[in-house]
Protein backbone atom coordinates (compact mmCIF):
# COMPACT_ATOMS: atom_id res chain seq x y z
CA UNK A 1 0.00 0.00 0.00
CA UNK A 2 1.47 3.40 -0.92
CA UNK A 3 2.36 5.76 1.91
CA UNK A 4 -0.10 8.61 1.82
CA UNK A 5 1.17 10.56 4.82
CA UNK A 6 4.42 10.36 6.72
CA UNK A 7 4.99 12.45 9.83
CA UNK A 8 7.97 14.80 9.64
CA UNK A 9 10.81 14.38 12.15
CA UNK A 10 11.14 17.25 14.66
CA UNK A 11 12.97 20.14 13.02
CA UNK A 12 14.65 21.35 16.26
CA UNK A 13 12.54 24.47 16.37
CA UNK A 14 10.96 25.48 19.69
CA UNK A 15 7.35 24.53 20.13
CA UNK A 16 5.26 27.72 20.11
CA UNK A 17 3.80 28.55 23.49
CA UNK A 18 0.05 28.06 23.54
CA UNK A 19 -1.86 31.30 23.86
CA UNK A 20 -3.62 30.19 27.02
CA UNK A 21 -0.35 30.04 28.98
CA UNK A 22 0.95 33.61 29.03
CA UNK A 23 4.65 34.35 29.04
CA UNK A 24 5.56 36.07 32.28
CA UNK A 25 8.12 38.84 32.42
CA UNK A 26 10.21 40.35 35.16
CA UNK A 27 10.10 44.07 35.80
CA UNK A 28 13.03 46.39 36.40
CA UNK A 29 12.96 49.71 38.33
CA UNK A 30 12.54 51.51 34.99
CA UNK A 31 9.87 49.22 33.53
CA UNK A 32 6.94 51.22 32.17
CA UNK A 33 5.08 48.58 30.16
CA UNK A 34 4.90 44.91 30.94
CA UNK A 35 2.35 42.28 29.98
CA UNK A 36 1.82 39.46 32.50
CA UNK A 37 4.42 40.62 35.01
CA UNK A 38 5.94 37.86 37.08
CA UNK A 39 6.99 39.80 40.14
CA UNK A 40 4.31 42.45 40.74
CA UNK A 41 1.57 42.18 43.34
CA UNK A 42 -0.69 44.82 44.85
CA UNK A 43 -2.34 45.22 48.22
CA UNK A 44 -5.97 44.45 47.33
CA UNK A 45 -5.21 41.70 44.83
CA UNK A 46 -7.65 38.79 45.03
CA UNK A 47 -6.55 35.16 45.12
CA UNK A 48 -7.79 34.45 41.59
CA UNK A 49 -6.91 37.88 40.30
CA UNK A 50 -4.10 38.07 37.81
CA UNK A 51 -2.14 41.14 36.75
CA UNK A 52 -2.35 41.27 32.96
CA UNK A 53 -0.90 44.67 32.24
CA UNK A 54 1.35 46.84 34.38
CA UNK A 55 2.00 50.40 33.30
CA UNK A 56 3.81 53.51 34.39
CA UNK A 57 4.34 56.77 32.56
CA UNK A 58 6.97 56.58 29.83
CA UNK A 59 10.50 56.98 31.21
CA UNK A 60 10.99 59.97 28.95
CA UNK A 61 8.76 62.08 31.26
CA UNK A 62 11.60 61.91 33.79
CA UNK A 63 13.94 63.70 31.39
CA UNK A 64 13.06 67.34 32.36
CA UNK A 65 13.45 66.48 36.06
CA UNK A 66 16.76 64.81 35.33
CA UNK A 67 17.90 67.93 33.44
CA UNK A 68 17.00 70.10 36.47
CA UNK A 69 18.96 67.68 38.65
CA UNK A 70 22.01 67.91 36.39
CA UNK A 71 21.83 71.71 36.39
CA UNK A 72 21.70 71.87 40.19
CA UNK A 73 24.50 69.30 40.39
CA UNK A 74 26.92 71.42 38.40
CA UNK A 75 25.67 74.76 39.82
CA UNK A 76 27.98 74.85 42.90
CA UNK A 77 30.96 73.93 40.72
CA UNK A 78 30.46 76.33 37.82
CA UNK A 79 27.63 78.82 38.44
CA UNK A 80 28.29 79.80 42.08
CA UNK A 81 31.99 80.75 41.73
CA UNK A 82 31.06 82.74 38.63
CA UNK A 83 28.29 84.64 40.49
CA UNK A 84 30.41 85.21 43.62
CA UNK A 85 33.20 86.67 41.45
CA UNK A 86 30.80 89.33 40.18
CA UNK A 87 29.23 90.04 43.57
CA UNK A 88 32.60 90.48 45.35
CA UNK A 89 31.04 90.65 48.85
CA UNK A 90 33.25 91.74 51.77
CA UNK A 91 31.81 89.01 54.05
CA UNK A 92 33.98 85.93 54.22
CA UNK A 93 32.09 82.66 54.60
CA UNK A 94 33.68 80.43 57.28
CA UNK A 95 34.99 77.08 55.93
CA UNK A 96 32.62 75.12 58.21
CA UNK A 97 29.62 76.69 56.51
CA UNK A 98 31.09 76.00 53.07
CA UNK A 99 31.59 72.29 53.91
CA UNK A 100 28.18 71.83 55.58
CA UNK A 101 26.46 73.96 52.92
CA UNK A 102 27.96 71.99 50.02
CA UNK A 103 27.14 68.64 51.59
CA UNK A 104 23.60 69.74 52.40
CA UNK A 105 23.14 71.02 48.85
CA UNK A 106 23.96 67.62 47.35
CA UNK A 107 21.88 65.70 49.90
CA UNK A 108 18.90 67.98 49.22
CA UNK A 109 19.48 67.54 45.48
CA UNK A 110 19.48 63.78 45.91
CA UNK A 111 16.27 64.14 47.95
CA UNK A 112 14.65 66.13 45.15
CA UNK A 113 15.63 63.69 42.42
CA UNK A 114 14.67 60.70 44.56
CA UNK A 115 11.24 62.17 45.37
CA UNK A 116 10.62 62.87 41.68
CA UNK A 117 11.60 59.30 40.88
CA UNK A 118 9.29 57.93 43.61
CA UNK A 119 6.41 59.98 42.22
CA UNK A 120 7.01 58.43 38.81
CA UNK A 121 7.68 54.95 40.19
CA UNK A 122 4.47 54.77 42.25
CA UNK A 123 2.23 56.38 39.65
CA UNK A 124 0.93 53.04 38.47
CA UNK A 125 -1.77 51.64 36.22
CA UNK A 126 -2.73 47.99 36.54
CA UNK A 127 -5.08 45.95 34.43
CA UNK A 128 -6.11 42.62 35.93
CA UNK A 129 -8.51 39.97 34.70
CA UNK A 130 -11.23 41.68 36.79
CA UNK A 131 -10.56 45.38 37.00
CA UNK A 132 -8.53 48.43 36.04
CA UNK A 133 -6.59 50.16 38.81
CA UNK A 134 -5.06 53.62 38.85
CA UNK A 135 -2.70 54.42 41.73
CA UNK A 136 -1.48 58.00 41.89
CA UNK A 137 1.29 59.27 44.11
CA UNK A 138 1.09 62.94 43.24
CA UNK A 139 2.89 64.59 46.12
CA UNK A 140 4.79 63.06 48.96
CA UNK A 141 1.73 62.98 51.20
CA UNK A 142 -1.01 62.46 48.63
CA UNK A 143 -2.05 59.03 47.43
CA UNK A 144 -5.07 58.23 45.25
CA UNK A 145 -6.45 54.79 44.48
CA UNK A 146 -9.08 54.47 41.76
CA UNK A 147 -10.52 51.32 40.25
CA UNK A 148 -13.16 50.24 37.77
CA UNK A 149 -14.44 46.75 37.05
CA UNK A 150 -13.89 45.59 33.48
CA UNK A 151 -17.63 44.94 33.18
CA UNK A 152 -18.25 48.65 33.86
CA UNK A 153 -16.00 49.92 31.08
CA UNK A 154 -18.09 51.80 28.56
CA UNK A 155 -15.64 53.41 26.21
CA UNK A 156 -11.91 53.40 25.70
CA UNK A 157 -9.73 55.60 23.55
CA UNK A 158 -6.25 57.08 23.40
CA UNK A 159 -4.60 60.29 22.34
CA UNK A 160 -1.01 60.91 21.44
CA UNK A 161 0.16 64.40 20.58
CA UNK A 162 3.45 66.20 20.29
CA UNK A 163 6.87 65.45 18.87
CA UNK A 164 8.12 63.51 21.89
CA UNK A 165 4.95 61.41 22.15
CA UNK A 166 5.15 60.52 18.45
CA UNK A 167 8.87 59.75 18.57
CA UNK A 168 8.72 57.61 21.70
CA UNK A 169 5.24 56.17 21.11
CA UNK A 170 3.44 57.19 24.27
CA UNK A 171 0.11 58.84 25.00
CA UNK A 172 -2.93 59.10 27.26
CA UNK A 173 -5.43 56.27 27.48
CA UNK A 174 -8.93 57.45 28.41
CA UNK A 175 -11.36 54.98 29.92
CA UNK A 176 -14.98 55.91 30.52
CA UNK A 177 -16.74 53.76 33.06
CA UNK A 178 -20.12 53.39 34.72
CA UNK A 179 -18.36 53.00 38.07
CA UNK A 180 -17.98 55.52 40.91
CA UNK A 181 -14.85 56.79 39.21
CA UNK A 182 -16.35 58.00 35.92
CA UNK A 183 -13.10 58.40 34.04
CA UNK A 184 -9.73 56.81 34.37
CA UNK A 185 -6.84 58.41 32.54
CA UNK A 186 -3.58 56.57 32.06
CA UNK A 187 -1.28 59.50 31.36
CA UNK A 188 1.75 59.27 29.07
CA UNK A 189 1.83 55.49 29.00
CA UNK A 190 3.96 53.68 26.42
CA UNK A 191 2.29 51.93 23.47
CA UNK A 192 -1.22 53.34 24.10
CA UNK A 193 -2.66 51.47 21.09
CA UNK A 194 -1.64 48.13 22.60
CA UNK A 195 -3.09 49.15 25.97
CA UNK A 196 -6.42 49.94 24.30
CA UNK A 197 -6.30 46.59 22.45
CA UNK A 198 -5.64 44.62 25.64
CA UNK A 199 -8.38 46.35 27.62
CA UNK A 200 -10.86 46.08 24.74
CA UNK A 201 -10.19 42.35 24.40
CA UNK A 202 -10.60 41.83 28.14
CA UNK A 203 -13.81 43.85 28.21
CA UNK A 204 -15.25 41.85 25.28
CA UNK A 205 -14.24 38.60 26.96
CA UNK A 206 -15.94 39.68 30.19
CA UNK A 207 -19.03 40.70 28.25
CA UNK A 208 -19.25 37.28 26.57
CA UNK A 209 -18.82 35.43 29.87
CA UNK A 210 -21.41 37.50 31.61
CA UNK A 211 -18.73 39.14 33.75
CA UNK A 212 -19.05 38.17 37.36
CA UNK A 213 -18.51 41.04 39.76
CA UNK A 214 -15.34 40.80 41.75
CA UNK B 1 27.61 96.29 74.11
CA UNK B 2 30.81 95.44 72.29
CA UNK B 3 30.97 94.37 68.67
CA UNK B 4 32.41 90.96 69.64
CA UNK B 5 29.31 90.12 71.71
CA UNK B 6 27.02 91.11 68.82
CA UNK B 7 29.13 89.07 66.38
CA UNK B 8 29.06 85.97 68.57
CA UNK B 9 25.31 86.35 69.16
CA UNK B 10 24.73 86.57 65.40
CA UNK B 11 26.99 83.53 64.87
CA UNK B 12 24.98 81.49 67.41
CA UNK B 13 21.71 82.62 65.84
CA UNK B 14 22.91 81.66 62.35
CA UNK B 15 24.11 78.28 63.65
CA UNK B 16 20.72 77.66 65.30
CA UNK B 17 18.89 78.59 62.11
CA UNK B 18 21.09 76.25 60.06
CA UNK B 19 20.49 73.42 62.56
CA UNK B 20 16.75 74.13 62.45
CA UNK B 21 16.79 73.96 58.64
CA UNK B 22 18.67 70.65 58.66
CA UNK B 23 16.30 69.38 61.39
CA UNK B 24 13.29 70.14 59.17
CA UNK B 25 15.05 68.35 56.32
CA UNK B 26 15.54 65.27 58.57
CA UNK B 27 11.76 65.19 59.13
CA UNK B 28 11.28 65.39 55.33
CA UNK B 29 13.76 62.51 54.83
CA UNK B 30 11.90 60.45 57.46
CA UNK B 31 8.59 61.14 55.65
CA UNK B 32 10.16 59.85 52.41
CA UNK B 33 11.18 56.62 54.18
CA UNK B 34 7.69 56.15 55.65
CA UNK B 35 5.94 56.99 52.39
CA UNK B 36 8.18 54.57 50.51
CA UNK B 37 7.23 51.84 53.00
CA UNK B 38 3.51 52.57 52.60
CA UNK B 39 3.66 52.67 48.82
CA UNK B 40 5.66 49.44 48.68
CA UNK B 41 2.90 47.88 50.75
CA UNK B 42 0.36 49.07 48.17
CA UNK B 43 2.29 47.77 45.17
CA UNK B 44 5.09 45.30 45.59
CA UNK B 45 7.56 45.03 42.74
CA UNK B 46 10.90 43.22 42.82
CA UNK B 47 12.92 46.43 42.90
CA UNK B 48 11.45 47.79 46.16
CA UNK B 49 14.52 46.85 48.22
CA UNK B 50 16.70 49.18 46.17
CA UNK B 51 14.30 52.07 46.83
CA UNK B 52 14.29 51.33 50.55
CA UNK B 53 18.09 51.35 50.63
CA UNK B 54 18.16 54.75 48.86
CA UNK B 55 15.52 56.20 51.21
CA UNK B 56 17.38 55.00 54.30
CA UNK B 57 20.73 56.21 52.97
CA UNK B 58 19.18 59.63 52.35
CA UNK B 59 17.88 59.77 55.93
CA UNK B 60 21.26 58.64 57.29
CA UNK B 61 23.04 61.33 55.25
CA UNK B 62 20.66 64.00 56.60
CA UNK B 63 21.36 62.87 60.18
CA UNK B 64 25.10 62.85 59.48
CA UNK B 65 25.03 66.40 58.16
CA UNK B 66 23.15 67.50 61.30
CA UNK B 67 25.89 66.03 63.53
CA UNK B 68 28.56 67.54 61.27
CA UNK B 69 26.88 70.95 61.52
CA UNK B 70 26.93 70.77 65.34
CA UNK B 71 30.65 69.94 65.28
CA UNK B 72 31.85 72.28 62.50
CA UNK B 73 29.70 75.38 62.91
Amino acid sequence: MPVLFESQPPSGKKTPIPKKIPVRYNSTPLTAFVIHPKDIRFETQGLDEEVILFLRQHVIVLLPKLAIGIFFFIAPLIVFPFVLQFLSTPIEIPPGYVIVGTMFWYIALFGFVFTQFLQWYFNIFIVTNWRIIDIDFLYLLYKKFGEAKLTRVQDISYRSSGIMATMFNYGDVLIQTAAEVPNLIFESVPRPNEVVDVISDLTKMKGRRGGREY
Amino acid sequence: MSTDVINSAVAVLVKLLVLLGIGIYIVYAAVIVRQEQLMTKTVKAASYKLLRIFALLHLAAALLIFVLAIILL
